[in-house]
């Protein structure tokens, strides 16, 4: 981030805490488990969806395709025609892998029978080999890819086999060929369709229709040498993807991979009736000072460093829960029955000044077309008929009405009903009849996902799927890898000890926050006798699990000291702020805290008798009597007594509008409430101005808010607001309710009640990482160009969740102490 | 290629499709738990927030407008949960659950990362709350200046004073300062 006017220390802190602010990662099992908890949480309320959405994340930018549906994927053409880079001196084209069999991922893993590692608590097995690898290797310039010519998609079509028409603009084109298809997009990527009509382009922006058939080499090497694909490579499943990764190696036999299980390289999905689409992705590079090489380690060094890793730097993390596509339903339209169909028209220009091609949802559109251009892509209500042309439908259109919207995407059980239609029970209690239900339907199907569009009491569907029940989730662990030093000078990585950076720096003050580090001859009492403090507070304060274990050069946080003089308070006044733990046991923990702005806590928690009855004011004002003490570091404040300043004080809903102002030198929100009221919108303590607004001026809004009587500010009755939300015009109301005076529940956080998984590594290689160049990745950025060898570490947890990790093979000597950049997988 | 598809555009779609909803909060999650570890300094209530973000996020879909801001109107929720939740800080879980770190003794860098963590969530609440919400915005969650002046409803001048006064107003308040001044 780009600071600006900032005082030169400001800026330094305010690297420091961004520093910070990286370092930090959710817990990917936290992630993992909240994705799933809001995919359940999720209820589609009748608004509106494209076409489903892919099962992973990296697919989701097709659905953006839509309206450009021949222009999918990802490919990269100008590589294609191959000009691979010469071996570097020294180097000698050696493939080493041998294809291997297809990972299961559903099934339960095997029982494992290889080397046992305790990973941070994790059970570790390793169950691949650790393959032997050269003691040094070259690096690679990856060199981005030029926008495609006509002359050159022409090129690319013919080494594939198609002679026919080109659609498109410079940069992005389309060649259709019979039943072939071949799109190029700006990017210079490709996606090859051998038969289109098996590959309806709207069913490809769900789920997959691949299968991993055992024989899929047995395809996969004739059609490679048919169109003119001559590198070395290995063929490896994805199952994430859904089909087969045909990969090119380097000069030196490996494979050029990227974050989150892709690689550089042909993908290859199959159906029974053979290959149904091949994407391409052969990335070009040069060598580095060529014919320089690098040391490396040795994959048991890597391994080591898996198994000694903290989410520190040098490694990539990541995994994913998804299992495959979600099956899925496609509806099937009887030929030459008139029919009004709702999707997305797209006119493509020729590039040869010909006709342009018309379709609509993908299928190709004939019929009354002549008047169609780019103006009129869209989505449209089509009538007219389909009809069979060279084995696949095409649409016969007769007239054409644009519409506003997109694609209804409605959850819910499909049941079969006596008088024998189907329909479909939505979670929001909705009924609606599935015409044309698909016959090999097992009903009544729950959690179904059904794409289309309402028609009244019928929901005109498009498809059926089970992605609510099926798999996904990914995340990601790992900071990244170390920027390159190639300079030939290597540069000081700091020692914990050194820490520059975070450093601890001895004593300090008294006050609070203070730190202190560890030097020889210290123990935990000494340091604890050195700062007026007990060991627990100081064991407490800082975690240490096992307090034998300190280290010199470790910094310890010194907790506030226990000589803390007890303080009086004579009606504080505060809000009372209750939350309520639920035990194992079926019984009740409540935490009550009193959030003030009179004393040096602003959150202080209470103890004392009769608190329970607190919980009637949740979020509401009262007075305190009692003395403030200091407990293992953290303040608490005796109750003896206290009172409800305001017994009848209670939350209300009030609609108005809101106005931004300056009241007092501070940014406020005026709330004018519908009986004409003007208030000042506060925080919900009160403490604070509240300047936030929850539309845009003008707009209705809807808060909850609690009025103090006698709290005022700039003039104006004070309001603390608790939730806001915008009246959406002509739209329905939404219903705020109040909430503010509810206690929050939850479980009391078991200590282990997660027991991790085992962990299977199944595959141990050496391969050359390169950051994902179709990724967010800044590729101005040199350390984003390089591909240099990397350990691979994939397999399975026991739970079926794939995962892999990166660790960057080469030398400390050649690295830099800082992260490069790439994008974090999920 | 993941953001050829804007958040707008998923949101509205998020409305009816949970994929769509879970690759925003993929997208956000990490901003979200950065935020609201910064103000809690502990893990489990970093975790409970920005649980309770997402599900109102969720909930409140539907007043989300397509204007472009969905990481400020996504950090308004997350402001108000916090603003709703606050808890004594007498009740920390540590944090090497947050750097994924399994539990055991402590490496010198989580240590240090921990302890700046929590050092960085107690100045936060000596400081006014205001500079302490531009600070956390723009450094944790990594909102733009316009962006947290969307959701502040203040000016960018007037966050990026907000942010400058905080920034000092937290010098003076860790140890961190002791580093910065060398």
């Amino acid at each position: 981030m780009t600071q600006h006017n900032l005082h030169p220390q400001d800026d330094e802190m305010a690297k420091e805490l961004e520093s910070i602010a990286k370092a930090i990662l959710p817990n990917p099992a936290f992630v993992l488990e909240l994705e799933e908890k809001l995919k359940a949480a999720h209820k589609p309320k009748g608004g509106f969806a494209f076409p489903a959405l892919k099962n992973f994340i990296p697919a989701l930018g097709w659905a953006a395709g839509l309206a450009a549906l021949a222009f999918l994927l990802i490919w990269v053409i100008r590589n294609l025609a191959p000009n691979p880079p010469q071996p570097a001196a020294g180097g000698t084209p050696a493939p080493q892998e041998t294809p291997p069999e297809p990972i299961i991922v559903t099934s339960a893993v095997t029982q494992p029978s290889g080397e046992t590692y305790d990973w941070h608590g994790t059970t570790l097995i390793l169950q691949a080999e650790l393959p032997t690898a050269p003691s040094q290797l070259p690096i690679y310039e990856y060199q981005p890819p030029a926008p495609i010519t006509l002359e050159e998609a022409r090129s690319l079509a013919a080494q594939m086999g198609l002679n026919g028409a080109v659609y498109g603009n410079p940069g992005a084109y389309l060649i259709v060929d019979g039943n072939q298809r071949l799109s190029i997009s700006a990017e210079g990527r490709f996606e090859y369709l051998p038969d289109y009509p098996r590959y309806p382009a709207w069913a490809r922006l769900g789920n997959s229709p691949a299968t991993l058939p055992a024989n899929a080499e047995e395809q996969i090497e004739p059609f490679l040498q048919s169109h003119g694909f001559t590198f070395e490579h290995v063929i490896r499943p994805s199952a994430l993807l859904g089909g087969y990764f045909v990969l090119p190696l380097t000069p030196d036999g490996y494979p050029v991979c990227h974050e989150y299980f892709r690689c550089a390289g042909l993908l290859v999905t199959l159906d029974e009736q053979g290959i149904l689409s091949v994407e391409g992705s052969l990335v070009r590079y040069a060598p580095v000072d060529a014919p320089k090489t690098y040391e490396i380690i040795s994959a048991e060094e890597a391994l080591q460093i898996v198994l000694a890793a903290n989410g520190q730097a040098g490694m990539i993390e990541g995994m994913n829960a998804a299992s495959g596509p979600a099956p899925t339903w496609y509806r099937s339209y009887p030929p030459e029955q008139a029919v009004t169909y709702y999707g997305w028209l797209n006119v493509l220009p020729s590039a040869e000044g010909g006709a342009p091609l018309v379709m609509l949802d993908g299928y190709p559109v004939t019929g009354s077309i002549a008047d169609l251009d780019r103006g009129n892509e869209g989505f449209a209500a089509a009538r007219g008929r389909f009809r069979t042309q060279n084995g696949g439908l095409v649409f016969e259109l007769e007239s054409y009405e644009p519409l506003t919207g997109f694609v209804d995407g409605l959850q819910g059980t499909i049941r079969k009903h006596p008088d024998g239609t189907t329909a479909l029970e939505t979670i929001e209690g909705e009924t609606l009849l599935l015409p044309d239900p698909p016959a090999n339907l097992s009903l009544p199907l729950e959690n179904a996902f059904v794409l289309g569009m309402r028609q009244g009491e019928t929901f005109d569907w498009k498809s059926i799927d089970l992605r609510m029940t099926h798999g996904g989730g990914g995340g990601g662990g790992g900071l990244g890898f170390y920027r390159l030093n190639l300079s030939g000078t290597p540069v000081p990585f700091p020692t914990p000890e050194a820490a520059p950076q975070f450093g601890g720096g001895g004593g300090g003050g008294r006050n609070g926050g203070q730190t202190y580090t560890v030097q020889a001859g210290d123990t935990l009492t000494k340091i604890a006798d050195q700062f007026g403090v007990t060991v627990e507070a100081l064991v407490q304060a800082n975690g240490l699990g096992d307090p034998s274990a300190l280290q010199i050069g470790q910094t310890l946080v010194i907790p506030v000291p226990d000589s803390f003089t007890p303080q009086k308070v004579e009606g504080l006044r505060g809000v009372v702020n209750i939350t309520i733990y639920k035990q194992a046991d079926g019984g009740q923990r409540a935490e009550y805290n009193l959030w003030n702005k009179d004393t040096s806590f602003p959150s202080l928690p209470l103890t004392g008798k009769n608190l329970d009855a607190l919980q009637a004011w949740q979020n509401r004002p009262v007075d305190v009597w009692g003395t403030i003490e200091m407990k293992d570091g953290a303040p608490m404040l005796k109750v003896e007594r206290y009172e409800i300043p305001f017994p009848d004080l209670q939350f209300q809903i009030l609609r108005g509008k809101q106005q931004s102002v300056t009241l007092e030198g501070q940014a406020a929100t005026l709330f004018t409430a519908t009986d004409g009221q003007t208030y000042v919108q506060m925080s919900p303590d009160g403490f604070w101005v509240d300047g936030s607004t929850a539309g845009l001026p003008g707009d209705e809004v809807a808060i909850e808010v609690l009025i103090v009587p006698g709290e005022t500010f700039g003039g104006y009755p004070a309001a603390r607001v608790f939730a806001a939300t915008m009246v959406p015009q002509g739209g329905p109301t939404h219903e705020l309710t109040i909430t503010a005076n509810q206690i929050p529940m939850y479980d009391e956080p078991q200590p282990g009640d997660f027991t991790p998984p085992t962990a299977v590594i199944e595959r141990v290689e050496l391969v050359y990482y390169l950051p994902d160049p179709n990724g967010n990745t800044d590729i101005a950025d040199p350390d984003a160009r390089y591909l240099q060898p990397a350990w691979l570490f994939s397999g399975h947890y026991s739970d079926g969740t794939e995962f892999f990790i990166l660790v960057q093979a080469l030398k400390p000597a050649y690295l830099q102490p800082e992260v490069a950049p790439y994008t974090p997988p999920g | 290629m993941t953001e050829s598809i804007s958040d707008d555009q998923l949101a509205q779609q998020a409305r009816a499709n949970a994929e769509a909803f879970a690759e925003l909060y993929r997208r956000h999650v990490t901003r979200v738990y950065r935020y609201h570890l910064a103000h809690t300094g502990n893990v489990k209530d970093a975790e409970d927030l920005t649980s309770q973000t997402f599900l109102a996020a969720l909930e409140g879909l539907r007043s989300f407008r397509r204007d472009g801001s969905f990481a400020a109107w996504l950090m308004g929720i997350a402001s108000r949960r916090r603003a709703l939740f606050f808890r004594g800080h007498q009740h920390e879980v540590p944090l090497d659950a947050a750097l994924n770190i399994p539990a055991g003794p402590p490496t010198d860098k989580s240590a240090m990362l921990r302890i700046q963590i929590e050092s960085i969530a107690r100045a936060l609440r000596r400081i006014s709350p205001e500079r302490a919400e531009a600070v956390t915005l723009v450094h944790f969650s990594g909102l733009t200046y316009a962006e947290a002046a969307h959701l502040l409803g203040k000016t960018e001048a007037a966050v990026k004073m907000l942010v400058s006064r905080g920034l000092t107003d937290l010098r003076e308040r860790t140890s961190l300062a002791l580093e910065v001044e060398k």
